[in-house]
């Protein structure tokens, strides 16, 4: 049965530099129960048309024509008053960024309450009953006391299970999630993958889910409409889009989504690399009031010429802090790192300066990694200019990175990010480097630019020799890049090894529970996997659990077999499985997701 | 578009430079427009506005239009000569302050102490030290003006440091000197102008409240302030010859902060 139909929708923006139509005659039904997703890369139009079905649109946009029925009633012909039971009460809508919907000064029961007596009259207990009812729901640990906290207490995905109860509290027939766990660790994310499938499967209630990540689709929706400039331009089964997608587009997409089951390009690996950076038994700290933030706990590794090496972990659990030290950004609290041979820690002007054009990083965000006052030949050509060399050569580094010589005039706003990234490899290839460390290079981009980014480099190393160190939260993007792999977790390493084999036949049991959280761009796979989803949170480094760090939420831990006390007590060095494999873990080896095979 | 630029297009900081443009004007091209010599004294004092007079006389019989039009001059001066001196020197102690640790608590600290007097008590102990007249306005309003921009220029710095741009470019090699003048101060500079027009607004407070109480420009000398004293003795005889130099200076205070309004919006609209 038909519960929602859109027909003909369009939503125009009228800016400054004329009309831009962000959705274009867009038209879907959902039926009651179903979950659709809404897939397409940013600006495709996507959150414009979720907010067109609550008719939020703020000016300058406006709906300029269209209906939305729902139960065969057209919502845009409701007057403002009638549409605000509807949003939240038959249709709600949970958001991206948790902690910023939340008001921060309100104590959760304040606001959750006030969302159930938005949709029904009750008396006060009543509804503060019912609450506690949403927050048990959404599996919230301890509801009648997490009451009481402000959302700032919350983490991100406990943040978000606050939303979604609070979504749920006007009782509603649709639930319209906007990339409801992009913000999300990838462990966390399948947490709230989970609780969205139950909710879908258990009350009846249909998701519109709008996300950039077909593995989340593969994984959660029945149906699937691919949008593109404003347009739908492909709807159909889950099953139909993945196995036999017709417009290009769609095609395009689904060849740009990383997956650890399509075999990965060849990679150069040498057979014995001359080895450039050595990291010995690293650590970090910060003190902070008293107390002491551990961000990397002795860590050791190292990277060869020519080599790529990839670094993963989810967020808070080092990754960038090493980035920082190798770079010499930072001083370590303790430990070594070389390169070449001689010591990197401890340098200052020409040493920095010398060492630095040696070794260079790639950012996250390329927005502002880049000076807007500054035009993109000034600079590429600043780190040509400050040693003395010649600056001709920005064409021929603009050339390297597949942009035209013209660019060099134009001011970053007038580039996409995926071109922004260009610019920024593009400076840091002027200094002429033998290794570049990518922070989270491809993670702000859209698929089907992290999938260039990640071909330019690798064409690059095969041009230039270059090595990398690459760093990610994306084991799949990861994967695709890196010939050997190490895994992090709060400040550790757990596991080391040739990336193919960790990610078939991971060790420790918390790259296999990574592994397990990815969601793979295919439906049939999705199916049929039987997920290893990790309890809890990640703790807080500045109190790290002892023995082995991992033991709160290991799956084979002292949680799930009460008999392994050693895994409290004793912390498991990393140590060597197998020929080029590692894993700091009592038990290696022991977790495996069936279905994980190649 | 840039958002300065767009701050200036905006209808408030187009009123705002209109009113400015036009007050300012008639005080640059005094000389020409006044129709008297300011200092002029006839027989005829208190005369109503008439077409000879257009603001009427004052106590001494010398024209009012021709006395507001000079007036205004003061308050050119005080904005193009003590507002940019105190903006400059305010930019590069605030610069200075984000380069070395110790210097920043020092300076830190007489900026406390700046900001501690409210500016007509600034006026007061300068006028004290110097004797009163226009240097003590000048001095005043440079003096007031250092620790704005400089807490300013400070913060701002500090925040840009921490961008992935300024990262980037200390890791290709550029050094401090060159990132402060190519990276940092370029992108500071927005505020920086958004607090010009604020400053300006001040300037014109400032060099009224002074020369009201009696320890700025001084009478004969024509200026806002000193005409506002000089009326108020008058006020029952003569309502109109406070009311004139009144308009003026409020116009420019609302003028520049408009101008200041307009230039934050679209700074802040993306």
């Amino acid at each position: 049965m038909t519960l929602l139909q859109a027909r003909d929708l369009v939503t125009t923006f009228h800016t400054a530099g004329g009309p831009v139509e962000a959705v274009r005659d867009v038209s879907f039904d959902l039926d009651a129960g179903e979950t659709l997703a809404l897939v397409g890369e940013s600006g495709s139009g996507k959150s414009v048309t979720a907010l067109s079905l609550l008719n939020m649109v703020r000016p300058p946009g406006r709906i300029e024509r269209g209906e939305v029925l729902l139960d065969g009633r057209d919502l845009l012909k409701l007057g403002e008053a009638e549409m605000r039971t509807v949003r939240g009460g038959e249709l709600s809508m949970i958001f991206q960024d948790p902690v910023s919907s939340l008001n921060p000064l309100l104590k959760v029961r304040a606001q959750l309450t006030e969302a159930v007596l938005a949709h029904r009259r009750m008396p006060r207990r009543a509804a503060e009953q019912r609450a506690v009812e949403l927050m048990t729901r959404v599996g919230i640990p301890d509801p009648e006391a997490r009451l009481s906290d402000h959302p700032l207490a919350f983490s991100g995905g406990m943040a978000q299970r606050v939303m979604i109860a609070m979504a749920l509290a006007g009782e509603p027939k649709v639930i319209i999630a906007d990339e409801p766990t992009t913000a999300l660790d990838v462990t966390i994310q399948a947490q709230i993958l989970e609780l969205l499938a139950e909710l879908n499967r258990e009350n009846g209630t249909a998701v519109i889910l709008i996300t950039h990540n077909l593995g989340i689709v593969a994984r959660l929706c029945q149906r699937v409409a691919v949008m593109y400039k404003g347009e739908i331009v492909e709807q159909g089964t889950t099953d139909e889009i993945f196995t036999a997608p017709r417009h290009t587009y769609t095609k395009e997409l689904l060849a740009a989504t990383p997956s650890l089951r399509r075999p990965r390009p060849p990679m150069p690996a040498p057979e014995k690399p001359e080895p450039l950076l050595e990291v010995r038994e690293l650590t970090k700290s910060y003190r902070s009031r008293g107390r002491t933030l551990q961000a990397v706990a002795g860590v050791s590794f190292e990277v060869g010429r020519g080599e790529t090496v990839g670094l993963v972990g989810e967020s808070g659990c080092g990754k960038s802090t090493i980035a920082k030290l190798v770079l010499g950004i930072e001083e370590p609290t303790s430990g070594h790192i070389s390169y070449g041979g001689s010591p990197v820690t401890g340098l200052r002007g020409a040493a920095q300066r010398a060492y630095n054009s040696r070794v260079q990083l790639v950012f996250q965000n390329p927005m502002s990694s880049l000076n807007p006052r500054m035009t993109v030949g000034q600079a590429i050509g600043e780190p040509l200019r400050v040693r003395g060399s010649d600056t001709s050569r920005v064409a021929e580094l603009l050339e390297l990175v597949g942009l035209p010589a013209s660019a060099a005039g134009r001011y970053p706003h007038e580039f996409s990010g995926g071109q922004r990234q260009r610019i920024v490899i593009a400076r840091a290839l002027a200094v002429e480097p033998e290794l570049i460390v990518c922070d989270e290079a491809v993670a702000a981009l859209d698929v089907s630019l992290q999938a260039q980014i990640i071909a330019l480099l690798r064409d690059l190393q095969a041009r230039l020799g270059l090595s990398y160190l690459f760093i990610g939260h994306d084991l799949a993007s990861v994967r695709d890049v890196s010939a050997r792999m190490l895994v992090m977790y709060l400040g550790e390493i757990v596991e080391s090894g040739p990336s193919d084999e960790v990610t078939a036949t991971p060790l420790h049991p918390y790259a296999a529970s990574l592994l397990s959280s990815v969601p793979e761009p295919d439906p049939q796979v999705e199916r049929e996997r039987e997920r290893i989803v990790l309890r809890g949170e990640v703790p807080t480094p500045l109190d790290p659990p002892p023995g082995c760090r991992f033991h709160t939420r290991c799956p084979i831990g002292p949680l799930a077999r009460p008999g392994r006390t050693i895994c409290r007590t004793d912390k498991p060095p990393l140590l060597q499985v197998s020929p080029g494999r590692a894993a700091a873990c009592h038990f290696p080896g022991e977790l495996k997701e069936d279905s994980c095979a190649h | 578009m840039n958002g300065l630029l767009r701050g200036f297009r905006s209808p408030e900081a187009r009123i705002g430079l209109a009113v400015v443009v036009v007050v300012l004007g008639a005080g640059l091209l005094a000389p020409l427009l006044a129709p008297h010599s300011p200092y002029a004294q006839t027989s005829g004092t208190f005369l109503p506005p008439s077409a000879t007079h257009w603001l009427g006389t004052d106590e001494y019989g010398r024209d009012l239009f021709s006395r507001v039009l000079y007036g205004i001059r003061q308050d050119l001066l005080v904005g193009a000569v003590a507002v940019p001196i105190g903006a400059v020197a305010g930019t590069v102690l605030g610069l200075l302050s984000t380069v070395w640790g110790w210097l920043d608590t020092v300076i830190q600290r007489l900026f406390d102490v700046t900001l501690a007097f409210t500016s007509l008590v600034m006026g007061v102990t300068v006028a004290a030290v110097i004797g009163p007249g226009l240097p003590a306005v000048l001095i005043t309003v440079g003096l007031v003006n250092v620790p704005l921009f400089g807490r300013l220029t400070r913060n701002a710095v500090k925040s840009l440091q921490t961008r992935d741009y300024v990262t980037a470019a200390r890791i290709v090699g550029v050094r401090p000197v060159r990132l402060l003048f190519r990276h940092l101060l370029p992108n500071a500079l927005d505020a920086l102008v958004v607090q010009a027009a604020l400053s300006l607004s001040l300037a014109v407070f400032i060099e009224g409240a002074m020369s009201f109480v009696g320890i700025g420009v001084r009478p004969p000398e024509p200026s806002l302030g000193s005409l506002l004293r000089t009326s108020i003795t008058f006020l029952d005889r003569s309502p109109l010859y406070a009311l004139a130099p009144m308009v003026v200076v409020t116009a420019l205070v609302l003028a520049f902060n408009l101008i200041g309004d307009g230039l934050t919006k679209g700074l802040l609209r993306r």
